[in-house]
């Protein structure tokens, strides 16, 4: 599904993520852990293509289509959706004309009103939101938590193939974690689709299933592992990690 | 001839002036019409709520308000440009212990917009003004704003904000990362920031009518 290969990537003349190599197959659960300010968010605007995050090497390809090659509204269209840490306010521009015309665009065919509310209203019930959601301006006045319910709105309208979670769990309390895991577990048992994870959480990455843990520092991925690799760091902490004990990449322990 | 809609009922103005006098509560709608000289005098213990959206056609627009004791207006205007535009606000504070708060948004489309706020607190006390100003240029459009604000005595509250800038890039960003075309991104985001600060949902929906038959972009 999503392969990175050699991938170095600069904002301002900085280089982040140097030499980085991931590869996530289909109906595939990865999770990337690692201090504050090493890169994390960085892999996931460089995958969805934002265009402050230069880059100066390597490949990223999806489904054997290039990103490289292509803006985010194309990355976008091809099923890649990234779940922000902090999803910003647009005021005046309402979820439901947002995701009219971002369906109506990708589908080249005009949205049937019957169907997409009877489908908005639905999510709605299922991520305990008020219906009211639908037509209120994207994330205006919404504390953290809504707004992240918000993004999984979003996510169960446009149906994407590939997930990038930044920091899920940042902004939710307890209840409302718990409903969005399992809002996006029931998303990836009933869709073709695989998900990428950046967090500093185990019970996150745990309750979601994780099936490959992996950490990052100075711009590459130093250990792969499975949950075990979590649970060790959130024990021994990142210092604990370094490249003589990694854990063999891609592989579960057994 | 030109409409306005004041709580709810339509009157018709037969000029381009209109002086208004209003007392107790009531709220006035002005959709793209030709007022181009608006006087209203804000009486005793009144509240106004005025929401006044314009596509700039040739015209300038004078709009002078005077407000007396114990008293609210929220003046919220919202417009297109692609003209020489000239807004010119003149606030006058008869009485004491009032509050008057302009939210002004205006997109330049190749146009340039000069907004000139003139608030007046003198030696009244206890009053306060709030001007918001929000300028987006797009395709060459330019603004400018002159605020003079006079206070002789305190305590009053006096504030006067402006921005002046280009679409937001992270909106633009947010949105075409759902798989939304840059230019349909654009036009949400300018369309959300010109009806963002109407209440009247009635309005917003006609706003919106009126900007996709009258505005090409």
């Amino acid at each position: 599904m999503l392969k990175i290969e050699n991938l170095s990537v600069a904002i301002n003349n900085k280089k982040i993520l140097n030499d980085f190599n991931l590869k996530i197959n289909s109906k595939e659960i990865h999770a990337i852990m690692g201090p504050n300010g090493i890169g994390k968010s960085t892999i996931c605007k460089t995958i969805i293509g934002d265009s402050n995050y230069e880059v100066v090497s390597g490949k990223i390809n999806f489904n054997s289509h290039n990103l490289l090659k292509l803006d985010i509204t194309k990355r976008a269209r091809l099923g890649i959706f990234l779940v922000n840490q902090m999803p910003i306010e647009i005021p005046g521009v309402t979820n439901a004309e947002m995701l009219r015309v971002a369906l109506a665009e990708k589908t080249g065919e005009n949205v049937g009103l019957f169907e997409f509310n009877k489908k908005m209203e639905e999510i709605c019930e299922k991520l305990l939101i008020p219906k009211s959601f639908i037509h209120r301006g994207i994330n205006e006045g919404m504390s953290g938590g809504e707004r992240k319910k918000n993004e999984l709105l979003h996510l169960w309208m446009l149906e994407p193939k590939f997930i990038i979670l930044d920091e899920l769990d940042s902004g939710l309390d307890i209840d409302s974690l718990k409903v969005v895991c399992k809002s996006i577990l029931e998303y990836y048992k009933t869709h073709d689709c695989s998900i990428l994870i950046i967090s500093h959480n185990p019970e996150l990455l745990e309750s979601l299933n994780v099936s490959h843990v992996h950490v990052l520092k100075e711009g590459k991925l130093i250990a792969s592992g499975n949950l075990n690799l979590a649970a060790k760091l959130a024990k021994e902490g990142f210092k604990g990690i370094t490249k003589t004990n990694n854990i063999s990449e891609n592989k579960k322990d057994e | 001839m030109n409409k306005i809609y004041i709580s709810n009922r339509v009157f018709e103005v037969k000029n381009k002036n209109l002086d208004l006098e209003v007392a107790g509560k009531c709220k006035i709608t002005i959709i793209n019409n030709k007022i181009n000289n608006l006087n209203i005098l804000v009486k005793n213990a009144s509240k106004l709520i005025i929401e006044d959206f314009r596509i700039i056609d040739k015209e300038n627009t004078n709009i002078k308000i005077s407000i007396e004791d114990n008293s609210y207006l929220n003046y919220i205007h919202s417009f297109i440009n692609n003209q020489e535009y000239n807004l010119n606000i003149v606030t006058r504070f008869f009485g004491n212990n009032s509050k008057i708060i302009f939210d002004i948004q205006g997109i330049n489309d190749n146009g340039k917009a000069t907004i000139t706020a003139d608030g007046v607190l003198g030696s009244k006390i206890y009053n306060e003004l709030h001007e918001n100003i929000d300028i987006v240029n797009i395709n060459g459009g330019s603004g400018v704003v002159n605020p003079n604000i006079f206070v002789d005595k305190m305590p009053v509250i006096a504030e006067h904000a402006v921005t002046v800038g280009k679409i937001n890039d992270n909106e633009v960003k947010y949105l075409t990362s759902k798989g939304m075309s840059l230019v349909e991104a654009k036009k949400l985001i300018l369309n959300g920031f010109l009806i963002n600060k109407f209440k009247s949902e009635d309005l917003v929906v006609r706003i919106k009518e009126l900007i996709k038959t009258e505005v090409k972009r």
